[in-house]
């Protein structure tokens, strides 16, 4: 595999992490990399400095929407949810990625 | 594989779009990015803090784990619009460094582009000041001009003045109709004579306009157009200006038109040159002072037509009323008078500077002339998408090895796109530079029979965009090919081999028969219009035109009665047969294929004519001496005795067989112009009017039939034709020293003037087609040049295993043989179109003349062979050691 298909991986890896996350409910960017360490028990730690471009590069391909909000405690802070297609986008994401695991395990298992 | 390559360059343009759209809608502001990095910044100190980190460190943290505020800028910056003007201005100097690495392609790629961009600026500036720009006065869209239909179907401009003003007071209720005619005068005052334009004007002429006075006043309602009217002048802004030093005192100050003293009572408003297309008139004149300055009758209404007609719709009127109302007057006048050319109808057109008929042949002309510089233009980038194609493919590894290092494509494109913005620039620029140069040249073009004529072709708003546009085009052309080849699929077999073994040639064959093609529908179009003139000279006028001299004189502007002038000219011709230098001396009211040619009606008893009035003949009036002086051959008959009555008359042959097909012409009589007359002499029939005409019938009268003060003097010289023009001018000096030779030439020159626009169409087209041929060779060189390189390792295996030289020279050749056939054959079609466009403009030559298409092609394939022979060669001292090694 070349070295930018395996860029590609991880950067798509990112997206659907974002995407999922935001599915849940709407988010600040801070809240994402929160959420996914949470949800992940901490094993993964989202690079804060690709967050952003990712977030900018999936509101371009209209996968996510933002909007400046007043948080909890009355902070203003840029919310990011999901689009009607992200929502639709997420679930053969989901899918291809839950393949892509299955097919690297069952290499891996190979003796 | 074209088909392909456009498909895909249409889905990059289509993302490229998509993405700066995308980048409109998601950018951040400076302060916004601020704000969202301040808010993550905060949020994991406090989450820091709450773990139990100190806030200084906690905050240390947080900013670490960021990154930095400059990284985060720098990376959500490619999202943002600004992005765009910094890459691009990188990429610019970029784009300018690597042309000043390659300089050749550089000054060959703008330089082409430039002069094909220039060629046709040029001609679109002439289009678009002939045909296209209104005056400059309000409303110009309100304006019509009209023309009067006549029983035989033929069409008449101008109109006597009685006929205008019925005309005017016929439609006043839908059209408010002025006149005009322009004519020569010589202004003088304290400040000397000057010899220049008036345009004669009816009253209401500046109110139609809607123009107001710079200072003073314009004619009073109903004053211009009497033959006693007051004697007053308007003068142009121009004059106010050069002669008046723009004092507004000139108001009610004399000056003098052709000797006659005029008040001059205001002057026209700045911008504003008349009405006559390239006619600058000096001065604007009563219509009813014309007969007083230039000593003719106006008052006869079906005798001198004099006045073209424009005038502008009432508010609300369309042009068909205006028709209608003018059909009926000119119904009533035909029925009311006998003008030998009944008026039956008005046309009614939107308005023109150019009478109809000369805007019909400048229109034809310079569309023509716009094609054929177009069609260069398409060859030039032709040519330049080729060398561009080698360019790309000698970069196709720096391309793959930016892609392989991570190079977005979008990115790329860009690079590339910008690239072709800067060549495009430099082409336009030097595009307009060349358009400056060409405006000047065809300015200088000026049309026969429009005296004074200046026609300005400034570079203006829309010729700029002319220019613009096109270099915008050009921009994208050289953007995108070398995109479209560059990002290619896969960058790894470029990387790691080099160039592409399969040489990119098809597509180069393919723009090389393009060329070729596009080349042999100039070419075709120069052949025909070369032989048009070839043919022109070789027409039978019925005399001897050789050596002829000519000088053109018009009394009228020194202010010669009828007696006078009658008594200068009988003067001029005694002091001329005199003259040692001249052989023998004749005057005529017109020249073959001149202006100024007249007709009337003739008639003979038994022969039923298509109108009642009789047949169309044209005629000249001649002084006695005129059929030796041009050595016309009698078919029968002779030159006339000049006082006889009735008048006896010189017929052409297409008149004699007409009216006595079975009998001897010579003595009979017949009806001409309303009276009797009598056939003396029948010579062969030549041209009139026009070199392609029919057939035409033609008559010449005794000069006492309808003498003129304005006449031509012919003169055959007895030994060499500048001393007979020195004897001219000695002559009129001698009899009085003011009257000017208004031209001296030769006949043959003078009749010359007839292939006017094909002329200039051959030397414009002949020039363009030059250049296509030029273009065409390098094209051809260039893809032969690429091919023996590309196949360099093919050659030398061929020669390893014993191909002798001519074999390697005929593989070579075939190449670039079949793009050539293809493209002639491809062309025909094209030239045979355009062959038909150039058809009125042929006189001669059949549009498929067999002759002109053999050649053009023949030229073609001989250039072609001969571009192919220098790469050929190199073919065949290809060392197939080092071609083989070399992979």
């Amino acid at each position: 595999m070349s070295s930018r298909s395996s860029a590609e991986a991880l950067r798509g890896t990112l997206d659907l992490l974002i995407l999922k996350t935001l599915s849940l409910e709407p988010m600040h960017g801070w809240g994402i990399t929160q959420r996914i360490r949470d949800l992940s028990e901490g094993v993964l730690d989202v690079n804060q400095g690709s967050l952003y471009p990712a977030l900018q590069r999936l509101e371009g391909k209209g996968l996510v929407t933002s909007d400046w909000t007043t948080t909890e405690n009355n902070r203003r802070a840029r919310y990011y949810r999901l689009t009607v297609s992200g929502q639709a986008e997420l679930a053969p994401e989901e899918e291809s990625w839950r393949r892509h695991v299955e097919g690297v395990s069952l290499v891996l298992k190979a003796v | 594989m074209v088909a392909r390559g456009w498909a895909r360059l249409r889905d990059r343009l289509g993302g490229l779009a998509r993405q700066a759209l995308r980048a409109l809608r998601v950018a951040r502001s400076e302060r916004e990015l601020d704000e969202e990095h301040a808010f993550h910044i905060d949020m994991e100190t406090e989450r820091l803090v709450r773990a139990g980190v100190s806030p200084r460190e906690a905050r240390r943290r947080a900013l670490v784990a960021f990154g930095g505020v400059e990284r985060f800028q720098q990376q959500v910056r490619e999202g943002r619009w600004t992005w765009v003007w910094e890459e691009g201005w990188r990429d610019a100097r970029h784009a300018l460094r690597g042309l000043a690495r390659r300089p050749l392609l550089a000054v060959s790629a703008v330089g082409t582009m430039g002069v094909a961009i220039g060629a046709a600026t040029t001609f679109f500036s002439g289009v678009e000041s002939v045909l296209l720009r209104p005056l400059p006065v309000p409303a110009p869209d309100r304006l019509v001009g009209v023309s009067i239909l006549t029983e035989s179907g033929g069409r008449s401009g101008v109109v006597s003045l009685p006929d205008y003003l019925d005309y005017r007071d016929g439609a006043a209720a839908v059209v408010d109709l002025a006149a005009h005619h322009l004519s020569d005068v010589t202004l003088s005052n304290e400040g000397g004579a000057l010899a220049s334009l008036g345009l004669e004007v009816s009253s209401n002429y500046f109110g139609v306009l809607d123009l107001v006075p710079a200072t003073g006043r314009f004619f009073q309602p109903g004053e211009a157009e009497r033959l006693d009217g007051p004697r007053e002048v308007v003068l142009s802004h121009e004059v106010w200006r050069s002669r008046f030093a723009e004092d507004p005192g000139v108001v009610g100050r004399p000056l003098y038109v052709n000797g006659k003293e005029l008040t001059i009572v205001g002057v026209a408003p700045e911008g504003f040159h008349g009405t006559m297309l390239g006619a600058r008139p000096a001065v604007f004149l009563p219509l009813g002072q014309y007969g007083r300055l230039q000593g003719r009758d106006i008052g006869d209404r079906t005798g001198t037509s004099w006045l073209q007609l424009f005038g502008r719709l009432g508010g609300g009127a369309s042009p068909e009323q205006a028709t209608d109302a003018l059909d009926a007057t000119a119904r009533g006048l035909g029925a009311a008078y006998a003008y030998g050319r009944e008026p039956v109808g008005a046309r009614v057109e939107p308005f023109s500077p150019l009478p109809a008929r000369q805007r019909a042949v400048a229109a034809q002309a310079l569309l023509i002339l716009l094609s054929a510089a177009g069609v260069l233009l398409l060859i030039a980038a032709i040519n330049v998408s080729g060398m561009l194609l080698v360019r790309a493919s000698q970069r196709e590894r720096e391309i793959a090895m930016r892609r392989a290092l991570g190079a977005g494509r979008s990115r790329l494109v860009g690079q590339l796109l910008v690239e072709g913005l800067v060549l495009g620039i430099l082409a336009g620029a030097s595009g307009a530079g060349v358009a400056l140069l060409g405006t000047r040249l065809l300015e200088r073009v000026r049309p026969p029979g429009l005296p004074g004529f200046r026609l300005d072709l400034p570079v203006d708003g829309a010729v700029l965009a002319f220019v613009v546009v096109s270099a915008f085009l050009v921009s994208l052309l050289f953007g995108l090919l070398p995109a479209s080849h560059a990002l290619r699929p896969d960058p790894g077999p470029v990387v790691r081999h080099g160039a592409a073994r399969r040489p990119a040639t098809r597509g180069r064959s393919v723009l090389v028969a393009t060329q070729v093609a596009l080349t042999l529908v100039l070419l075709v179009s120069t052949m025909l219009l070369l032989r048009t003139l070839r043919a022109a000279l070789g027409t039978d006028h019925g005399f001897d035109s050789r050596g002829l001299v000519l000088a053109e004189l018009n009394l009228r502007l020194n202010g010669y009665d009828r007696e006078g002038g009658e008594a200068f000219y009988r003067a001029l011709l005694e002091s001329l047969r005199a003259s040692p230098e001249v052989a023998s001396a004749a005057l005529s009211t017109s020249i073959p294929l001149g202006e100024g040619w007249d007709q009337t009606r003739a008639s003979v008893p038994g022969l039923e004519a298509p109108e009642a009035s009789g047949w169309v003949v044209g005629w000249s009036a001649v002084s006695e001496g005129y059929f030796e002086t041009l050595g016309f051959a009698f078919r029968g008959g002779s030159e006339p005795d000049p006082t006889s009555m009735p008048p006896r008359i010189v017929v052409n042959d297409a008149l004699a067989r007409l009216f006595w097909p079975d009998e001897a012409p010579v003595g009979r009589g017949f009806r001409f112009d309303g009276r009797e007359a009598e056939v003396s002499g029948v010579v062969p029939t030549g041209k009139y009017r026009s070199l392609s005409e029919e057939p035409t019938l033609f008559a010449w009268v005794p000069l006492a039939f309808a003498p003129s003060p304005s006449l031509y003097v012919h003169v055959r010289p007895r030994t060499d034709g500048p001393a007979a023009v020195g004897a001219i001018r000695r002559s009129v000096a001698s009899l009085d020293p003011h009257v000017p030779l208004i031209r001296v030439t030769t006949l043959e020159t003078a009749m010359g003037q007839s292939l006017f626009f094909q002329r200039v169409a051959a030397a414009f087209i002949g020039a363009f087609a030059s250049v296509a041929l030029l273009l065409s060779a390098t094209g051809i060189f260039g893809l032969l040049a690429y091919t023996v390189e590309q196949s360099r390792r093919e050659i030398g295996i061929r020669i390893a295993v014993g191909a002798s030289g001519s074999g390697v020279v005929r593989t070579v050749v075939r190449a670039a043989v079949t793009p050539v056939l293809i493209g002639l054959l491809a062309g025909l079609g094209g030239a045979l179109a355009s062959a038909r466009v150039l058809g009125s403009l042929l006189y001669g030559v059949p549009a498929t003349d067999p002759t002109s298409f053999t050649a053009a092609g023949l030229l073609l394939l001989t250039v072609g062979l001969v571009a192919a022979w220098t790469p050929a060669r190199r073919a065949t001292r290809v060392d197939p050691t080092l071609a083989l090694r070399a992979e």
